[in-house]
């Protein structure tokens, strides 16, 4: 492994640890929720990400249809795969935190709504990355649906936020979170962060292997 | 060619074409009364549950024709090979988008209109006074629709797997679109004036704005080769 | 289930995701690395 991917590898362990420790011992339980609302320092930090990875996506995408080279092309194919990861993520830990709070697994709430649209958004942008053969191609088809798919991010935010949530609204929005919860919160989504550079730095070794071994396929 | 000639030259071609093909629109006209139809089986024989969720409905026929006519736009060209020529075409890609876009618009509230002129009379609704303000409303969310389906249906025409992709594509992405423009359809439909609630209206608007910008600007990326 | 059950599930769950991604991440590489060095060995298309 290169000394980039150990290096990160190693302090998203590190830092991990310290964010369950954290999350799951030293933080008191929540006055309302009580100590379920420990999902949180999961749920939070791996939306957060995911934004982050889209962002990336989008800055990539941008970058290789204006550029061309194939370096932006690869970060962004790397970074939506890896997000697409943070909101499987954040689905799941969302149902889950959803039932003992809200009763049900699955509610058609605006925020969780508006994820798992994200979430179909970049599984189409990577199947259709998978269905083109040419590299060059799939990367610029890739790159519409990765601008546009930002775009949408914000959109479905939008609208959905108009219909009625049951969500409580983001606490981070509201700046009512206790000092005793925002120091966790924080450890954990610098783990997150940092846990989403070292997958990106594995999957970028990938793509240049991937690559490698198509030019050696052709060379042949 | 200058952008606008261009893009009216796209239009003129494809409602040309339209027009003289048989199994275009009629096809279109067919399917839709065919999905009136199922709907009134699908929700039984209470004409109240349809017409309570009409709006929905009607968004959900406009998708499902919508989609058919958006593939379609760029089948046409895929035969003798008419993409390489829209391709070489002189000057910019985008009118060649832009003309793309009014013509599918054309095509798909044609069908639209169609379809609520059917709705209406099958389930007894009063489109009489809503009719002047829903024409907007379906103008508007189609023009969103349009405005993302027609640069997948560019992406997907290449593809083997287009008629399972496109759909994939483009349904979770023109969401946003949907909400309001049914939201505005449901308000029409009962009555109200647009202007009731504003905040939807500007929405939608600046939903349009920006998936024509962002089509316009990355459609030559798609058709490059 | 009481809280602490769904908290195991969330974290568990999550646990599985990232090891699992990290895993299927090593192991592609892996497999991507031992192809380029057959290669190199000379043993293209050899089947044994």
């Amino acid at each position: 492994m290169d000394r980039l991917g150990v290096t990160l590898g190693l302090g998203a362990g590190a830092l991990v640890v310290a964010g369950l420790w954290m999350g799951l011992v030293q933080a008191p339980p929540d006055a309302v929720q009580g100590e379920v609302q420990r999902i949180m320092y999961l749920h939070v930090p791996s939306i957060l990400t995911a934004y982050l990875a889209f962002t990336v996506v989008l800055v990539c995408s941008i970058g290789y249809l204006v550029r061309g080279t194939r370096g932006w092309d690869r970060l962004a194919h790397a970074s939506a795969e890896v997000g697409v990861v943070f909101t499987a993520i954040t689905l799941f830990t969302g149902a889950i935190w959803g039932k003992p709070t809200w009763g049900v697994w699955w509610t058609w709430d605006a925020r969780l709504t508006g994820t798992a649209v994200l979430f179909m958004v970049y599984l189409g942008y990577l199947m259709l990355r998978s269905v083109v053969e040419d590299q060059d191609r799939a990367g610029r088809y890739a790159a519409v649906v990765g601008i546009l798919g930002f775009f949408d991010m914000i959109f479905t935010h939008m609208a959905v936020e108009w219909f009625r949530t049951l969500h409580q609204p983001s606490s981070l929005q509201r700046g009512t979170i206790d000092t005793a919860l925002k120091l966790p919160l924080n450890v954990n989504l610098l783990a997150f962060v940092v846990l989403y550079a070292y997958f990106l730095a594995r999957r970028l070794r990938l793509a240049a292997l991937d690559e490698a071994v198509e030019a050696r396929d052709l060379g042949e | 060619m200058n952008f606008l000639a261009l893009a009216a030259e796209i239009l003129r071609k494809d409602l040309r074409i339209e027009a003289r093909s048989r199994e275009g629109l009629n096809t279109l006209l067919f399917f839709s009364a065919l999905l009136v139809f199922l709907f009134r089986f699908a929700l039984g024989p209470t004409e109240a549950q349809v017409r309570q969720g009409a709006p929905g409905l009607l968004w959900f026929a406009f998708i499902l024709t919508g989609l058919w006519g958006m593939a379609r736009a760029f089948q046409i060209e895929r035969e003798n090979d008419c993409l390489e020529a829209l391709r070489l075409v002189p000057g910019d890609l985008g009118g060649v988008y832009l003309g793309k876009v009014v013509g599918g618009c054309c095509v798909m509230v044609a069908t639209e209109l169609a379809i609520v002129v059917m709705f209406g009379l099958f389930f007894h609704l009063d489109l009489w006074p809503a009719g002047g303000r829903l024409v907007p409303v379906l103008i508007l969310g189609t023009v969103g629709f349009v405005a993302i389906g027609t640069l997948f249906a560019a992406i997907t025409a290449h593809l083997k797997a287009r008629e399972v992709l496109l759909p994939l594509l483009l349904l979770p992405l023109v969401i946003p679109v949907l909400l309001p423009a049914s939201r505005l359809t449901e308000l029409v439909l009962a009555g109200e004036s647009l202007g009731a609630e504003p905040h939807w209206l500007r929405l939608l608007l600046v939903f349009d704005l920006v998936f024509l910008v962002l089509g316009y600007l990355t459609f030559p990326f798609v058709m490059e080769d | 289930m009481g809280p602490w059950g769904y908290i195991g599930l969330a974290y568990g769950l999550a646990a599985i995701t990232l090891v699992g991604y990290g895993w299927s991440l090593g192991m592609r590489i892996r497999k991507r690395r031992a192809r380029l060095d057959r290669e190199a060995s000379g043993r293209v298309g050899v089947v044994k």
